[in-house]
């Protein structure tokens, strides 16, 4: 079986967020780390490549924040890595997809792994994007897999309400994995130092026969902070009278109760 | 000197870090309280290849330089010195010298195991009556036809009990008057030896410190590691290596320290607002981090030199001198800033500042790092 997987250099999710005055996001304090969603997805594939010999290529999208993730991903298991050399900001969600599938789609993979959305942007959409740009099947929000059989692959999904479905998804097939399908192994410090001598091959997007980046469609206009909350409320007084005042609260003001 | 870390070198700091905050910080103080060693996690540690770190793939080791070896540490000991100091000495003073010192048979058989995450390793050199003072070390190794019988006894044996096997120093023989020294490895199975008692201790109170005797303990001449003679030899080598170490798990245990007071003086209210708002004790937090990251690039030059062939017994005395004595420093001032939360246990700087005690007595004291660094700078055309 021959699975990539896709990778995202996202925000760190611990790092300060500050917006300059025209509500773009300042660079210079950032620090990035691989989408947590593809951690999972990775795992998954490396599970799945390890029953049956199979062969897991990990790529990204990006500039060169996403080689640490293509190399945890080495060092996880992959077996090789794409990097395609390009600016994300270039590019809208179908701009990742359509790049992602020119530097997959001779690959003659069965599976295609991606995290279900990343931890920054959250738009869910290269999965889905991807499988229509290469023609394949496509599953979202999956939280369990089976052994392929027959060119086709049972998988469980996440329903709205913790409910799952069995669905079969014939090869090949794009999933987007749900955290929670399985635990990220730490990287073995054997499998670290084995990572650098992996093939990563780097790829721009003159090499995919694109001619610029592909135009965006959807275009970022500016963030926004929310504006902070009202801080939390004081009640004051002794016992009785504060939660007699805190029942009133929840019940006239919240409609808590 | 270029301190710019490689892309290895920055990938083990995070993974050992991630996994240090993930499945050791959680812990830690309850291992502590019930001085409880953690097997479980040590088979985590040792699956992922900090038993032997520095000891080449073909003998099951994850062949890291002394460097990322060294980051590796600090990360430990910035959450658990406990199980930082186990690391370390499996790492330094058992894989480090059977790797250099050892025959091709004897890494295939005590080095592979312990590398490849199977049994820690231990280091037997002080006794109950010698530590600085190793010419009085006691322990016998006789030579009985091709054999050797090993008498006596070990004292602060770090994972004695449970380790897989341990590096003995024993006097072998004598020249010139004065007591000519061999390096045994020893299994802990092995006829004849035996875990005598396990010491209460102050600090690092999840990790086995041991003192181990030997009676009658024959050991075929396959254990003797190096040549007779060797044995002074292969522990100076072997502690040049685990100094470094330590100082790393010093900046380690003083980062950790760091880290709890730089949060306590912005959640702590006093006097209308945070604490960290006073000057007197901004100054002290500023020293702390120069402390800190002093010490940190005193251990990373320590090990650079060792990683290009050279010689660092100056540089890796310096570090652990330095570092040792500023985590007790900063351990001592991070409780201070919590005031009477630093005394009781509801906050990890109380164990940081049992932990910290240690470092600079273990693995050659202050006072031996200072005559080390006497010696060498009175050699020096250089000096300091």
């Amino acid at each position: 079986m021959r699975i990539a997987v896709c990778m995202k250099a996202v925000v760190d999710s611990q790092a300060r967020i500050e917006l300059d005055g025209d509500g773009n996001l300042r660079q210079d304090q950032l620090r990035f780390e691989v989408n947590e969603y593809d951690l999972y997805a990775v795992e998954e594939a490396i599970r799945l490549a390890e029953s049956d010999e199979g062969h897991v290529t990990v790529i990204s999208a990006g500039t060169a924040d996403a080689v640490q993730g293509l190399r945890k991903g080495l060092a996880m298991g992959a077996a090789d890595a794409i990097h395609v050399d390009c600016d994300p900001d270039d590019l809208d969600a179908s701009g990742v997809a359509a790049v992602l599938a020119a530097a997959l789609h001779d690959g003659g993979y069965d599976l295609v792994l991606a995290g279900v959305e990343s931890d920054d942007l959250g738009g869910s959409q290269v999965g889905v994007l991807l499988a229509e740009a290469l023609g394949y099947a496509s599953t979202t929000l999956v939280v369990g897999t089976n052994e392929p059989v027959d060119g086709a692959m049972q998988v469980r999904r996440e329903l709205e309400g913790g409910e799952h479905a069995n669905v079969q998804v014939q090869f090949p097939a794009v999933l987007t994995i749900q955290s929670g399908i399985n635990e990220p192994r730490y990287p073995s410090l054997k499998g670290i130092m084995a990572a650098k001598r992996k093939d990563l091959a780097v790829k721009g997007l003159a090499d995919l026969g694109f001619d610029g980046a592909p135009a965006r469609r959807v275009e970022s206009l500016g963030l926004t902070i929310p504006p902070p909350r009202e801080l939390a409320r004081m009640l004051e007084g002794g016992a009785e009278e504060t939660a007699a005042e805190l029942v009133r609260i929840l019940r006239e003001e919240e409609k808590a109760l | 000197m270029d301190w710019k870390l490689t892309a290895d070198q920055s990938m083990i700091r995070e993974m050992v870090r991630e996994f240090a905050d993930a499945e050791i910080a959680p812990h830690a103080a309850e291992w502590d309280r019930r001085k409880e060693f953690p097997s479980a996690t040590f088979e985590q540690l040792g699956e992922l290849g900090l038993f032997g770190m520095v000891v080449p793939e073909e003998w099951g080791g994850a062949g890291l330089d002394g460097t990322a070896y060294c980051l590796a540490l600090e990360e430990l000991g910035r959450v658990d010195a406990s199980t930082c100091v186990a690391i370390s000495v499996t790492n330094s003073v058992y894989c480090a010298p059977v790797n250099k010192f050892g025959t091709d048979a004897q890494k295939d058989r005590w080095l592979r195991p312990c590398a490849s995450g199977q049994w820690l390793g231990a280091f037997c050199l002080s006794e109950p009556d010698a530590g600085s003072d190793a010419a009085g070390l006691t322990t016998r190794a006789e030579r009985r036809g091709d054999d050797y019988v090993l008498n006596g006894s070990k004292a602060w044996i770090t994972s004695g009990e449970v380790c897989g096997a341990m590096l003995v120093f024993a006097v072998s023989g004598e020249v010139a008057g004065k007591p000519e020294f061999s390096a045994f490895i020893v299994p802990r199975e092995h006829d004849g030896v035996a875990i005598i008692h396990r010491e209460e201790k102050m600090g690092l109170r999840s990790s086995c410190t041991n003192q181990v005797g030997f009676e009658d303990c024959v050991l075929s001449s396959d254990h003797l590691l190096g040549n007779e003679g060797d044995g002074l030899k292969i522990a100076l080598d072997s502690l040049d290596g685990g100094r470094a170490g330590i100082a790393a798990q010093s900046v380690g245990i003083a980062q950790g320290a760091f880290d709890v007071a730089h949060s306590y003086l912005q959640e702590r209210d006093a006097f209308g607002g945070p604490i960290g708002r006073f000057e007197g004790l901004r100054h002290e937090l500023g020293r702390m981090a120069a402390e800190i990251r002093a010490g940190r690039l005193l251990y990373l030059r320590a090990a650079t030199l060792r990683d290009r062939g050279l010689r660092n017994t100056r540089q890796a005395a310096i570090a652990k001198l330095h570092a040792s004595e500023a985590s007790n420093r900063i351990a001592y001032q991070a409780v201070q800033m919590h005031g009477g939360y630093g005394y009781v246990t509801d906050y990890d700087v109380e164990r940081f500042y049992r932990d910290a005690r240690v470092t600079t007595i273990y693995e050659g004291t202050s006072e031996i790092q200072r005559l080390v660094i006497a010696r060498a700078v009175l050699q020096s055309a250089t000096g300091a």
